[in-house]
């Protein structure tokens, strides 16, 4: 078992395989060896934030390894199981959090979740409607959001 | 007062967020602010957006945006050259091992006039003169060059 600590000094206690998704543990493991019993701090991420890293890895312990990736296929949002699509129904603080945490944590299937989940939130959206709902505030002078605006007409209408 | 998303999320997760949005939309969303625009309008989105990544063995490329290829920012349209050009060298490759192959077998037949050589290679001056346009290069044999292009004249 390994032993982490939060940046509110919560301790957790996870099984290894679960403490191996996240690359910068892994790589901590292998740093301290097998017998440190001192528990890796993570001052970047709350208790909280880390209680639910903990339950999307629990999650996805049992999950095959990733298969060899086409090298035909497209980068798309579209491919989110049902499953990561209710462990996200967060409140959008607490869905960035999990994205810098995932960042931070080395977990790329946790930031790919994230990132994918804030794309589809934008996605068909107008710049307006993404400005209102994540509280964007729009800092361009008059002039320079009309030479913008010039310059992705061509993207307007699509 | 700005929302998390505008003030505390890193330029590359920003990046990173955007490349999941299909490229004739991503664009739209550099008037959003200052912030996003500059992130957006790099040659770094550009690359996360279209080249093969092979850090993460995916491609991301789209090559059915041909036909908005001339409409995408300068960036962009330099790095999706690029890839054509790639896969350019790629086809270039597999024909002249294809044609080499027959020649052995039947010796006499000229398989330059059955066009596709041209044709290829009408596509690659389209992308290398575009670049030049676009960049000032002296002449097309740098570009031909840095791309690793051989002529097929």
């Amino acid at each position: 078992m390994v032993k982490i600590t939060s940046s509110d000094n919560q301790e957790f206690t996870i099984s290894k395989e679960i403490a191996n998704q996240s690359v910068l543990i892994k790589n901590m493991l292998e740093d301290v060896g097998e017998s440190d019993d001192q528990p890796i701090p993570l001052p970047n991420v709350s208790g909280a934030i880390l209680q639910k890293v903990i339950e999307y890895a629990t999650m996805h312990k049992d999950d095959p390894p990733p298969a060899p990736e086409d090298e035909t296929k497209l980068k798309t949002s579209e491919d989110i199981e049902e499953r990561d699509k209710e462990f996200m129904q967060l409140d959008q603080g607490t869905m960035f959090e999990i994205i810098l945490a995932a960042n931070y944590l080395d977990m790329k299937n946790l930031l790919d979740l994230g990132c994918k989940t804030v794309a589809n939130m934008i996605k068909g959206k107008s710049v307006e409607e993404v400005r209102k709902l994540f509280n964007i505030v729009n800092d361009f002078t008059p002039e320079e959001e009309e030479q913008i605006r010039k310059e992705n007409e061509w993207c307007e209408d699509r | 007062m700005s929302g998390v998303f505008q003030s505390e999320i890193p330029t590359e997760l920003i990046q990173h967020i955007f490349s999941f949005i299909p490229l004739p939309h991503v664009y739209r969303y550099t008037l959003l602010c200052k912030r996003f625009h500059a992130a957006l309008r790099t040659v770094d989105f550009a690359h996360q957006c279209i080249e093969p990544d092979n850090n993460r063995s995916q491609t991301r490329s789209d090559y059915n945006n041909d036909s908005i290829w001339l409409k995408l920012p300068m960036e962009c349209q330099y790095i999706y050259a690029k890839c054509v050009c790639q896969l350019l060298r790629n086809l270039y490759g597999h024909l002249t091992n294809w044609m080499s192959r027959i020649r052995y077998r039947f010796n006499s037949i000229h398989f330059k006039s059955n066009g596709y050589v041209h044709y290829e290679w009408s596509c690659a001056r389209a992308v290398t003169e575009r670049i030049v346009e676009c960049h000032k290069f002296e002449n097309i044999a740098d570009i031909k060059l840095s791309f690793g292009l051989r002529s097929v004249a």
